[in-house]
């Protein structure tokens, strides 16, 4: 066996570096990601069919027996794909870039645009005839009473109160509808034990127990065997390919592959090849298994480390073939694509399936453990430069000065990767909400951005978002919204407000109405998935539920919680800064004056809207007045959130970050008093409004580090643009590692750039063919600028350019 | 002049409503692969708007046959209520989408939201602004 640590090899500080045209296979997969064709995938759900109408429906046996074995059943008969110069066999989908289907979830949302697909202008997904016609007539019909979404209706009612407000969207939306992948599986007990053993250490427990639990071991048992099966399934496939295979060097290969896939992940992995095709064989199970919306990877450089540095020390790899090997697997990460209805790309465009990877950071210990595979990780991101996985770096005060400078000139290079992350205070936030210190040392970035502990925190950090301008719009009109009456409590006329406490008052008690109701969705949508969708081999592949016997939705793992992203914050605290200076202390104006401007959209109000720009203070220009305020805020979303418990007895956590709902909302709301106009985007994440951004980057950098980031632990998203000429100068880059280091020292917990010049990012809205894979980051993840909706594009576009 | 636009509304609205589920009907016993994909789909819905001064009634039988009436059908799987003629108005002239619809709040969806997006699926057959592949039997 392999030891967990890994020691640095100085010689292999010294990088050699690489372009894609030293791997010629390399790049043509690389174009392939980006630029190839995605085909919809109807494999998995036609499996799951087949076999359910073979046993006469979902009740057959009890939920988790179901669910075990449906799995099995998909994983014994999901092709075995190993592609033209793959070097690790399998693929998410049964395409070689494939979008994900999942009917049980939101998939029947993509209905109405069947025949439509392949010729949609935006994202187009190929798909044929045949496979229309299965859909229409077989599939979608199969789930269109059962599905999450009708389960969870048919539950509550259409009366109901929580139910009722989602589907207004603009409040808050549930994502449980669609997934609960948020999460990082263990796949260090893969690597450390194999499935073989995993599967060992159940049947040993299996004997002790009955009823239930008996029920729950079997059902992880048949999982795991189930992703034996397809392992297996690989190593023949390899050997099948390999008996009409011409070429002497791809014959190597696949010789190779049938071996490595007879060996794991059924054992412990021996190689870094081995360890690399243990997780993606994992990974591609557990997409069968449940919908890939933030499917994590955790520490890669953990665990990769030992087997590199071992294969490095007995000449089995170089480090050529093992920046090879990592590409192949980075690549493969991107060879699926979530489903997205065009409606949904209004909201969600561009996103691909945002699974974060995490770099840096410490060891168990707290000592820091930047190692190789580190600097190996950055080389990959730096060579391919695309969209998915989602680059993390973890930054530590005690950090090597050459990875900090390492992971400047990455991102100076890529334009927008990695985003980082402060050790120094997403540690103290995860130990606040009962995380053990060395769990809270083992942190890793999930989705976008947020902290988890990997393989023992169940966290879902996707659970909900919310719209932080939703309370303010219904204590402008008294619980209703422009478009609907009686959303939330009557909190009073704007004419009875004598105080901008008791504003204030009213805003808190729609935010708490709006986050009870939202909380309340999100745990019948958990216990729907008790019925509809337990997970055995999410459960197998973590840590917690096999030592007590307990279903992962039961809250069977050691940690559980539920994460909530805020939408707009910055908007919210700069508009009741607005009333409370211009309506209750200065007396601009009323409050009913300022509704009228704000249904005027400020026509006609020039002045008002310019004093509002120009005069009043900002959040993001370091004013303490404004920043108490965001501080207040962010005091009362965490004593809300931490006092609701979730359907497996975790807390609700509260992040900041928006992925490119900020531009979704904008799109459908009017102005604001902060003086954003009709139509236009929200802030993304926490980032301080573009247009009010006038003190530069050590204002935006002061303002965020003021605030109490422990308080925050489902992350944050402070976005910043840079002409990427500024860098040309060498005392520029200086600068910049200063500033990070400054932000990150006070208080900043997360920070992430785009680094492009405002000319490029205009040139590639007016001609998108020139600019195939110029990625951006959007508020959370990475995306190529030409997948976004021209909103997005315009966001992207004006957001405020930072000077050094 | 309110009035008047009100009226206006009502009038183009209701023929709006009327011509698309009429057109369904009529590709229904004219195109083949139109019947296929209506031929096992049940699903009963109402289309009216949150006043009842327009309500229609869709009814997939699941054999092949759609009626379409005036009257409000009991106990329907899904029902659009739209919070005013004009967003009626305003969703069928641009063959609108659910989810858009949704999204600008121009109407509530009661029941099985499943049956609607069946229901678009069969709308945008005929919408001239969807792009479609070529598709045989």
């Amino acid at each position: 066996m392999i030891s967990q640590q890994g020691s640095f090899l100085n010689s292999e500080k010294v990088q050699t570096k690489y372009s894609l045209e030293d791997f010629p296979n390399l790049k043509e997969f690389r174009e392939f990601i980006v630029q190839g064709k995605i085909e919809f995938c109807i494999e998995r759900a036609a499996l799951m069919l087949e076999f359910l109408r073979e046993k006469g429906g979902l009740d057959y046996t009890d939920p988790i027996t179901r669910q075990a074995a449906v799995l099995k059943y998909i994983l014994e008969n999901k092709k075995p794909n190993i592609f033209p110069n793959d070097l690790l066999a399998g693929s998410s989908t049964s395409k070689r870039k494939g979008v994900l289907f999942y009917p049980e979830f939101l998939g029947l949302g993509i209905w109405p645009e069947l025949l439509s697909l392949p010729i949609r202008k935006k994202n187009p997904y190929h798909i044929n005839a045949e496979e229309i016609i299965k859909l229409d007539q077989e599939i979608m019909p199969f789930w269109i009473d059962k599905n999450v979404p009708e389960l969870v209706r048919k539950k509550l009612g259409d009366g109901d109160k929580s139910y009722r407000l989602h589907e207004k969207l603009f409040l808050y939306m549930v994502a449980k509808y669609n997934c609960q992948s948020h999460t990082i599986p263990d796949y260090q007990k893969v690597l450390k034990f194999g499935i073989e053993g995993i599967i060992s250490d159940i049947k040993k427990r299996i004997k002790n127990v009955s009823g239930e639990k008996k029920k729950f071991y079997n059902a992880m048992k048949t999982a795991l065997e189930g992703v034996l099966s397809y392992a297996k399934n690989l190593s023949k496939e390899a050997t099948r390919q390999l008996k009409t295979c011409k070429d002497p060097d791809r014959k190597i290969e696949l010789k190779k592959i049938s071996e490595i896939c007879k060996r794991v992940p059924a054992q412990p992995a021996t190689t870094f090849r081995e360890a690399l095709q243990s997780i993606w064989i994992c990974m591609n199970a557990l997409y069968q298994e449940q919908n890939n919306v933030g499917f994590s990877i955790g520490r890669i450089d953990h665990l990769l480390n030992p087997y590199y540095i071992h294969d490095i020390k007995s000449g089995k790899l170089t480090r050529k073939r093992a920046i090879e090997l990592f590409s192949h697997f980075w690549l493969k990460i991107g060879d699926n694509i979530p489903m997205v209805p065009e409606s949904g790309e209004k909201l969600f465009g561009a996103t691909g399936s945002n699974q974060a990877i995490t770099i840096g950071g410490c060891d168990k210990e707290g000592k820091n453990s930047v190692n190789e595979t580190t600097f190996l990780s950055l080389d990959v991101v730096e060579l391919l430069k695309v969209r998915d996985p989602n680059l993390n770096a973890r930054i530590r005060e005690d950090d090597p000065d050459d990875y900090t400078q390492r992971i400047a000139e990455v991102i100076f290079n890529t334009g927008s990767t990695p985003s980082l992350i402060s050790d120094k205070w997403v540690i103290p936030a995860l130990q606040k909400i009962g995380i053990e210190q060395e769990d809270a040392n083992d942190y890793a970035q999930v989705g976008c951005l947020e902290p988890n502990s990997p393989g023992r925190q169940f966290g879902h950090t996707g659970s909900l978002l919310i719209n932080c301008t939703a309370p303010f719009i219904l204590a402008m009109h008294n619980g209703n919204s422009n478009k609907s009456k009686d959303l939330g409590p009557k909190t009073g006329e704007l004419s009875e407000f004598t105080s901008f406490e008791q504003f204030l008052d009213a805003v808190k008690t729609q935010f708490k109405f709006i986050i009870e109701n939202a909380t309340r969705l999100n745990n019948v949508c958990g216990e729907t998935y008790k019925y509809l969708h337990p997970q055995p081999l999410l459960s197998a592949l973590f840590e917690g539920p096999i030592q007590s016997g307990k279903n992962l939705l039961n809250g069977g793992a050691t940690y559980n919680s539920s994460g909530i992203a805020f939408i707009a914050l910055a908007d919210l605290i700069d508009s009741l800064y607005a009333v409370k200076k211009l309506v209750f202390v200065d007396n601009k104006f009323t409050l009913e004056d300022l509704g009228q401007m704000l249904k005027k959209n400020f026509n006609d109000n020039e002045k008002e809207y310019s004093y509002i720009l120009n005069k009043m203070n900002h959040f993001g220009n370091d004013k303490q007045d404004v920043d108490s305020l965001a501080q207040y805020l962010i005091d009362f979303l965490y004593e809300i959130c931490t006092s609701i418990k979730n359907y497996r007895n975790g807390n609700y956590l509260p992040g900041y970050w928006s992925m490119t709902i900020h531009s979704g909302f904008g799109k459908v709301t009017g102005a604001f008093p902060n003086g954003k106009k009709k139509c236009e985007p929200f802030t993304s994440g926490l980032t301080p409004f573009s247009k009010t951004q006038k003190n530069g980057p050590t204002a935006v950098f002061n303002s965020l580090a003021n605030l109490d980031c422990t308080k925050m632990p489902n992350g944050m998203a402070l976005n910043m643009k840079f002409n990427k000429s500024l860098f040309k100068i060498e005392k520029n880059k200086g600068l910049f590692i200063s500033l990070l280091k400054g932000y990150f020292s006070k208080g900043g917990m997360q920070v992430q750039y785009i680094i492009q010049d405002a000319e490029t990012l205009i040139d590639a809205k007016q001609h998108p063919e020139k600019y195939p894979d110029l990625m951006v980051r959007i508020s959370g993840y990475t995306a190529y600028f030409n997948d976004l909706n021209d909103h997005m594009k315009d966001e992207i576009i004006n957001r405020a350019i930072m000077q050094i | 002049m309110e009035k008047i636009k009100l009226w206006y509304y009502k009038f183009l609205g209701k023929l709006l409503l009327d011509y698309s589920h009429k057109k369904l009907i009529k590709l229904n016993n004219e195109d083949p692969l139109f019947h296929n994909f209506v031929s096992n789909f049940k699903g009963k819905i109402i289309i009216s708007t949150e006043n009842n001064e327009i309500k229609r009634s869709l009814i997939f039988n699941g054999n092949g046959n759609i009626k379409y009436t005036k009257k409000k059908v009991n106990e329907p799987d899904a029902s659009f209520i739209f919070n005013s003629i004009k967003d009626l108005y305003k969703f069928f002239r641009n063959y609108g989408d659910v989810y858009e619809g949704m999204l600008e709040n121009r109407f509530k969806i009661r029941g099985n939201s499943n049956i609607l997006f069946k229901y678009q699926f069969l709308t945008n057959y005929f919408n001239p602004k969807k792009e479609k592949i070529p598709i045989s039997l």
